[in-house]
């Protein structure tokens, strides 16, 4: 039980970094293509059907920022 | 659905549907599975083919031919215009993808492979050091499907090589990013394919404008990854301002081609085919045929290993061998050519566009034409005579 707390309590840490310091999608602007798919070092982009998600490997390197066609992704400062 | 199968094809674009095809003419029990709702929509090309390379794999058919083209139309920075007429492998044909890829998808069902869409590789699954099939989702239900062999034809966005152990990440420099409109309304030659060079209109790569018939056609450009100032989207806008303020959009199209040579295609029980493979020509952006290509020769070579019951990468590797045999000179020349181009400045191309203005190409292709650069202008391109 303690354990499961500690895991939860490390993702939702996780979660904050994602939003203070990683990378977001605007959805209204990707096009689903599979750009930045391809260029992201750390395998931490999936393009599922007409969305992308970023799972918590992400470095925030920026890389696939600067590939999208479209700057669909920004990087947050 | 079986729980097995000869061989699993994830991805049902050009190359997966062409594996797919030739392996269930080899008798081999074949599956195609496709993420996507639709096959072949969104398109992610300019659609342009050569008639040559076409031929061998499908007989051209008006249904899936927007526009039948006779050469090319080449302008630098300064707008020197170069004309190829009859121009080579690099145009021939501008297709309705849409129609293309699905009907590609329809021939593998027809020879006998089984076709799954919305249904996507998440894993693979391994045992004993071998790929031997894949877990895959399809509407919210996930499964394992067991496989002789996989073959990864899952695009530019590719992970079945990764979750291989097979490195396909590209770096920003070997990858061109781009975007298109289909734009309508428009005053378009139906015969001629035309292209823009300039870092001013698309650093590290170009402006396209493939006639999809008289008034339509796709206006796109690609810029090297490394280059990326501004995105696609906005060089694009610029440039349709300029050149078609009238013109109307009725799709736009984003994407991303690989622009390098492919690192390793084979493990136990796995190959890697067309743009999962970075099988795209480095120099002009052309995947299809390669794609196609590729999934022909490792159909084949999965017919012979999973007849022999040795799907490892000893046996494997004869599609390499193959593939290299017939597309890796043209691989690694593009590739070489490409890095040097990149280094170009306008005044630099505007000066190579003169010193070939009003000749006649010999050799009507992509090649031919820097071959007849490089003779002109052997300083600037000295790098460039090794390839030719
Ligand atoms: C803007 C642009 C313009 C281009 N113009 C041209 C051109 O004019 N001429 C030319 O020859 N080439 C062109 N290309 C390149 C060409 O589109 C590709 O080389 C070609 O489509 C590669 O075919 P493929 O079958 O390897 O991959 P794709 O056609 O990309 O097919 C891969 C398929 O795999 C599916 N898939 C991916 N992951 C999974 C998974 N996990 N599970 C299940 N399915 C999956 C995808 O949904 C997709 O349908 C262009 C590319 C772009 C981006
Ligand atoms: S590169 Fe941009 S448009 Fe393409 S899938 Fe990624 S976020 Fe979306
Ligand atoms: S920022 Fe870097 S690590 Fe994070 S998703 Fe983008 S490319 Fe991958």
């Amino acid at each position: 039980m303690v354990q499961l707390n500690i895991s939860l309590f490390f993702k939702k840490l996780k979660y904050r970094c994602d939003v203070l310091g990683g990378v977001i999608v605007n959805k209204n602007k990707c096009l689903y293509c599979g750009a930045c798919v391809a260029v992201c070092p750390v395998s931490a982009i999936e393009l599922i059907d007409t969305w992308i998600e970023i799972n918590e490997d992400c470095n925030d390197c920026g890389i696939c920022a600067k590939i999208c066609p479209v700057g669909a992704l920004e990087e947050l400062k | 659905m079986k729980d097995h199968y000869d061989v699993i094809i994830v991805g049902a674009g050009p190359a997966g549907s062409i594996a797919a095809k030739t392996a269930a003419e080899h008798d081999l029990e074949t599956l195609l599975i496709e993420k996507r709702a639709e096959i072949g929509n969104p398109v992610r090309c300019a659609e342009g083919v050569g008639k040559e390379g076409l031929k061998q794999f499908i007989k051209p058919d008006k249904r899936w031919i927007a526009a039948d083209v006779k050469g090319a139309r080449i302008y630098s920075p300064g707008g020197i215009k170069i004309e190829m007429s009859e121009f080579g492998p690099e145009v021939g044909y501008v297709l309705e993808r849409k129609i293309f890829d699905r009907e590609l998808a329809k021939q593998a069902a027809k020879a006998g492979a089984e076709v799954m869409v919305r249904t996507r590789a998440i894993a693979l699954i391994k045992e004993d050091g071998f790929i031997r099939g894949v877990k895959a989702e399809n509407i919210g239900d996930s499964f394992d499907i067991q496989a002789d062999v996989v073959i990864g034809a899952d695009g530019v966005e590719s992970k079945v090589g990764r979750w291989a152990g097979i490195n396909t990440t590209l770096k920003p420099k070997d990858i061109e990013t781009c975007a298109q409109f289909l734009m309508t309304d428009i005053d378009v030659d139906s015969e001629y394919c035309e292209f823009y060079i300039g870092n001013q209109i698309a650093p590290g790569g170009y402006a396209w404008v493939f006639p999809k018939g008289k008034k339509e056609a796709n206006v796109g450009l690609g810029i090297s990854g490394s280059r990326t100032k501004l995105h696609p989207i906005d060089y694009l806008k610029r440039f349709v301002e300029r050149k078609y303020p009238e013109g109307k959009t009725i799709e736009i199209i984003v994407g991303g081609v690989p622009v390098t040579v492919p690192n390793k295609t084979t493990t136990n029980g796995l190959m890697l085919v067309g743009d999962a493979a970075r099988m795209s020509d480095s120099l002009t952006g052309g995947g299809i045929i390669h794609a196609m290509k590729s999934g022909k020769i490792a159909a084949e070579v999965a017919s012979i290993a999973v007849k022999a019951g040795d799907p490892s990468v000893e046996s494997l590797n004869e599609y390499e061998r193959r593939w290299i045999l017939e597309i890796g000179p043209t691989l690694q020349k593009s590739y070489k050519a490409k890095e040097l181009l990149l280094k170009l400045n306008d005044a630099e191309w505007d000066s190579l566009a003169a010193s070939i203005r009003g000749i006649n190409f010999e050799e009507l292709t992509a090649f031919g034409l820097l071959k007849e650069l490089a003779l002109r202008n052997p300083k600037l391109l000295w790098g460039l005579r090794s390839l030719l």
